[in-house]
């Protein structure tokens, strides 16, 4: 069995072409997400005027979306190249066609189109407008420029690519199930190939069975209570002037956030346990909503000489 | 008058297709007004567009203003020169206005008098000096279904602006638009030429896009599209299942019109109701299916916007996802089909059919009750109120399958097939089928009697319970769709014979509480009377398209007062409509108004005015005739309209014209004679009565009146 291409070298081709457009190369955040978007390192730098550019592989828990490894498509956590470039150049879309070659996708030879698919996140007071990415009729991206973050509107606006790397690989491989995919080329291992398998089938089962059927519901909500309140109170540092004392603490954003993500992910272990009504369910997405709010609001805040209060 | 071709091409990142007609046809109005604005000759505008630009082309537009004189008219000369010849201060302030000296200014003759004006000799203007200060500001100004910003700026638009093509003729005109100074290059298609193409002139733009892969005319490029999709489906032994909303939506998402055919495996054709994959080809992936025979093939057609595939990754490339899609529709279909419907209708106690109004699982209770209801005064027999009941129950009982999470158009549908598949009666199949037919003004209405009853009761249920939570539309505002279900209402009452009033008052008694969702009993009557004016006006709107008139409307609106059914209604206007033309009909329509008033007054002076009073008083030969013919033709009107028979009533109504006009040369009504007085107004208030059995006659705009 031979591939053309393995995960690892898209991920390497997608680092190495945008480390060559000026992309600080980052590593994925070391805290459960959904979504590349919620890297810090694109909720905030998003806000604000200073420009930005940076790339990662982040992983993404979806628990709803778990199958027991059972769905040749669907997983509990599937990885994102995610690319933030602000204020989003000119020639993005040219960029973004370039970036194909690092894997090894000719886009004279495929039918790539921009189909409308504008972008919203509750949870993060998010919203973009821009395109799905499509190549012969299969989605590769998510391109957006983002407008709103944190519930702030942005200027200058920063853009974001995502691919969605494991189904491009399928694709470009030709490959029905996504536990076929060649993660490395290895001549150590059986078929030269170490699959996709190998390193998150038993993740995929362990982890659906947990957010389906053994998540601890009461401590998840109460978990999902203590991280909110810690967030407001990291948040409400340097609002209330506490008596006696000179210096006014900033707030922790970065732990706060923290907190924030921690939260967003408590609530999506919940709604995949069918723990959640709708009202409450709601209810929950607005609370983290507003979290996310605040951090938007207390990084942006400047005092008279124009430096941030939070750096 | 020299006159060119004049271009305006506005690049853009790929523009979504469904605002592409709206955003062009916006552009030419702005373009065609700043033209009009400069007083420059012009023809009619040619709109292009393709998803990556906007054009308008305005052939014969004038491209020069040539130099003139232009007299402009200030202050009268009395006010502007005082009695020794020296300008006033009013003519300084005019002059100074127009760039001139007091000194400057001449009186001239008018037909009010003498006046001071300022003569200026305007310099020759080119077309794009006369666009220029207009443009962007126009530009921006155009509303887009939603807009974006970019980059560092500021400003926003559908979707970011890469170039500016503005042509008068070969000349390019100074323009610019978010930064992007106007040219002569455009770009041609992204990947088969992915470079700058210079326009030679205006006139060629449109060949020198075709030449490098964009067809920028959207009919051309529909037509064109059309046929390749045909032939891709004749490549495979087929014929295209046509399908105008897709070809339309899918022409302006290429700027190339090529199509592509492919294959899957047999076992989808096999397993997969035709419904069912139909709508997953077209859903995911805008692609056509093929058939032969009248049987769907393991085949599909797409468009694509590549004219080649030479290694073939394009064809493969949708084979592999239209078979993913249609893999996972497998999935569902046969897992869908493990569960009974009757259990899937349980689960619907956790799924919201709105927040004030409780689940779906309330809403089914209270539907099945109402159809019940509704069926039983249409006089179903047992049987039929059995699999109306039993159809009730398991309609929604697809919005928990995967099919409908997967394809929500499929709601109902699936229901249905899943109903057939599980071997339900076939009268319960079709009705859970049909349940949301019609979906549109034009859809056709559900096949069967017991399809429309529900589909009746499902939308009365969702009428009363929104308006009586205030969600009642508002301009652009219908959060609940219920303006569609308003226009189904009407339809499918029309279609089963029933009063919209009575059945309105019974959904909403359908809202009782406990199981039934909330109590909405006590919701005011002024609720329920805004519903009905809504409903009626969905009825006018309805007519209106088939194209009566508002007054003919009017007319039947009118007997509306004493029930709501709108079969009835629509019987009635369009026997109206048969005798719009009639000179006799029109003549009565007249005297009826005549009437109405003559009522209104004598009531307003204290007069009795009831039905046939005092008739023994009548003495005239006129008016006794009329009495007569009055009476034979209430006698014949009221069988008429116990049959229906809308259009014989009206012509004996038009029958009374010469008696009717023979009364009124004759006879004074007003007579002093209270007796006689009274007898007569008697007689019109039985003409009054006939005049509105059938449709309130005075409610016609007669000409003349």
């Amino acid at each position: 069995m031979s591939y053309k291409i393995t995960m690892q070298e898209m991920i390497l081709g997608l680092s190495r072409f945008w480390s060559e457009q000026g992309c600080v190369i980052h590593q994925p955040y070391d805290l459960e997400v959904g979504a590349g978007t919620m890297h810090p390192e694109t909720f905030f730098r998003s806000l604000g005027p200073e420009p930005f550019r940076v790339g990662y592989c982040q992983p993404s828990r979806r628990p709803a979306d778990g199958r027991y490894a059972d769905n040749p498509m669907r997983v509990y956590k599937h990885f994102q190249y995610q690319v933030i470039l602000k204020p989003s150049p000119a020639d993005v879309q040219e960029l973004y066609l370039k970036s194909l070659h690092s894997f090894g996708i000719d886009p004279q030879l495929h039918d790539i189109r921009f189909e409308e698919d504008n972008w919203e996140s509750p949870t993060l007071g998010a919203a973009g407008v821009g395109w799905q990415v499509t190549m012969d009729g299969m989605e590769i991206s998510q391109f957006t420029y983002f407008q709103v973050m944190g519930g702030v509107e942005l200027h200058p606006i920063p853009v974001e690519l995502t691919y969605g790397i494991e189904r491009i690989c399928m694709f470009t491989n030709d490959i029905r199930n996504i536990f076929d995919i060649p993660w490395a080329r290895a001549d150590w291992y059986e078929g030269g190939f170490v699959p996709y398998r190998t390193l998150r089938e038993r993740a995929e089962r362990e982890q659906s069975a947990y957010s389906f059927e053994e998540a601890a519901v009461a401590q998840h909500r109460e978990a999902f209570d203590f991280a909110e309140a810690e967030a407001n109170r990291l948040l409400d540092r340097g609002i209330a002037k506490e008596e006696g004392r000179e210096a006014r603490p900033a707030p922790l954003l970065i732990p706060a956030y923290e907190r924030v993500l921690e939260a967003s992910h408590l609530f999506n272990v919940l709604d995949a346990r069918g723990a959640l009504s709708v009202t409450e369910r709601q209810g929950m997405i607005q609370r983290i909503r507003r979290l996310s709010v605040r951090c938007a609001r207390r990084w942006i805040e400047r005092d008279e000489t124009g430096q941030e209060k939070s750096s | 008058m020299k006159t060119k071709d004049l271009l305006i091409e506005i690049g853009c990142e790929e523009i979504p297709a469904r605002m592409l007609p709206g955003a062009t046809a916006a552009l030419a109005r702005v373009l065609l007004s700043l033209l009009d604005k400069a007083k420059l000759a012009h023809g009619d505008a040619q709109l292009f567009w393709s998803s990556r630009r906007l054009a308008v082309l305005v052939p014969e537009t004038q491209s020069e203003m040539p130099p003139r004189e232009e007299t402009l008219m200030g202050p009268p000369a009395r006010a502007a020169w005082d009695g020794d010849g020296n300008p006033t201060r009013a003519a300084e302030g005019f002059a100074r206005k127009q760039g001139l000296e007091a000194a400057d200014l001449k009186p001239v003759e008018t037909d009010r008098g003498v006046y001071a004006a300022a003569v200026i000799q305007r310099e020759a203007l080119g077309v794009g000096d006369l666009l220029a200060p207009g443009f962007e500001k126009a530009v921006r100004g155009i509303s887009f279904p939603k807009t974006m910003r970019w980059g560092v700026g500021l400003g926003s638009f559908v979707r970011p602006v890469q170039w500016l093509l503005a042509l008068s003729g070969e000349e390019i005109l100074p323009l610019s638009l978010f930064g992007v100074r106007a040219g002569r290059q455009t770009w041609a298609h992204r990947t088969l030429s992915d470079h700058a193409v210079s326009i030679r002139a205006a006139g060629s733009w449109e060949s020198q896009l075709a030449e490098a892969y964009v067809v920028a005319d959207p009919a051309k490029r529909r037509e064109r599209l059309h046929a390749a999709l045909r032939t891709a489906a004749k490549d495979q032994a087929g014929v295209l299942n046509e399908d105008e909303g897709l070809l339309a939506e899918s022409a302006d998402m290429v700027e190339v019109p090529a199509a592509i055919a492919g294959s899957f495996e047999q076992k989808f054709v096999d397993e997969l109701p035709e419904e069912i994959l139909k709508t997953c080809l077209k859903h995911h992936q805008k692609a056509f299916s093929i058939h032969r025979e009248g049987k769907v093939l393991s085949a599909f057609a797409v468009a694509v916007n590549m004219p080649e595939d030479p290694e073939g990754h394009i064809r493969r490339g949708h084979e592999w996802v239209n078979s993913g899609r249609l893999e996972d529709a497998l999935f569902f279909w046969r897992e869908d089909r493990k569960h009974a419907l009757v259990k899937r209708a349980a689960q619907l106690e956790g799924v919201l059919f709105q927040r004030e109004l409780g689940t779906y699982s309330s809403k089914s209770r209270r539907v099945r009750r109402l159809s019940q209801q509704l069926g039983s005064r249409m006089g179903l027999d047992d049987a039929q109120i059995a699999a109306l009941a039993h159809s009730a129950a398991l309609a929604r009982a697809d919005l928990v399958t995967g099919l409908v999470g997967e394809f929500p158009e499929l709601q109902g549908i699936a229901g249905g097939l899943l109903a057939r598949a599980e071997g339900l009666p076939e009268a319960v199949t079709t009705t859970i089928y049909d349940l949301y037919r019609p979906a549109s003004a034009e859809d056709a209405l559900p096949e069967t009697l017991l399809g429309r009853i529900l589909a009746l009761a499902d939308r009365l249920d969702t009428l009363v319970g929104g308006i009586a939570v205030g969600l009642m539309p508002s301009g652009s505002k219908d959060p609940f769709a219920l303006r569609r279900a308003g226009l189904g209402a009407v339809r499918l009452a029309a279609s089963c014979e029933l009063d919209l009033r009575s059945s309105v008052e019974i959904a909403l008694q359908g809202y009782s509480g406990g199981d039934f969702g909330p109590d909405l009993r006590g919701t005011a009557t002024g609720t329920l009377q805004a519903l009905e004016e809504f409903l009626l006006e969905r009825f006018s709107a309805l007519e209106e398209k088939q194209g009566a008139h508002y007054d003919e409307i009017n007319a039947v609106r009118a007997v509306a007062r004493t029930s709501f059914e709108p079969g009835d209604l629509s019987r009635r206007l369009s026997a109206l409509r048969g005798f719009r033309g009639s000179e006799d009909f029109l003549a009565l329509a007249g005297a009826a108004k005549r009437v109405r008033n003559i009522l209104l007054q004598a009531k307003g002076r204290g007069d009795v005015t009831v039905p046939g009073q005092n008739a023994e008083f009548l003495g005239a030969e006129a008016e006794k005739e009329l009495a007569a013919d009055l009476f034979e033709a209430g006698q014949y009107m009221a069988q008429d309209r116990e049959r229906g028979a809308y259009g014989a009533a009206l012509g004996r109504l038009a029958g009374l014209r010469t008696v009717v006009d023979r009364f009124f040369d004759e006879v004074l009504v007003m007579d002093p004679d209270d007796s006689l007085r009274q007898a007569r107004l008697g007689l019109l208030a039985s003409f009054d009565l006939l005049a509105h059995e059938i449709v309130d006659l005075s409610e016609l705009v007669v000409e003349g009146q």
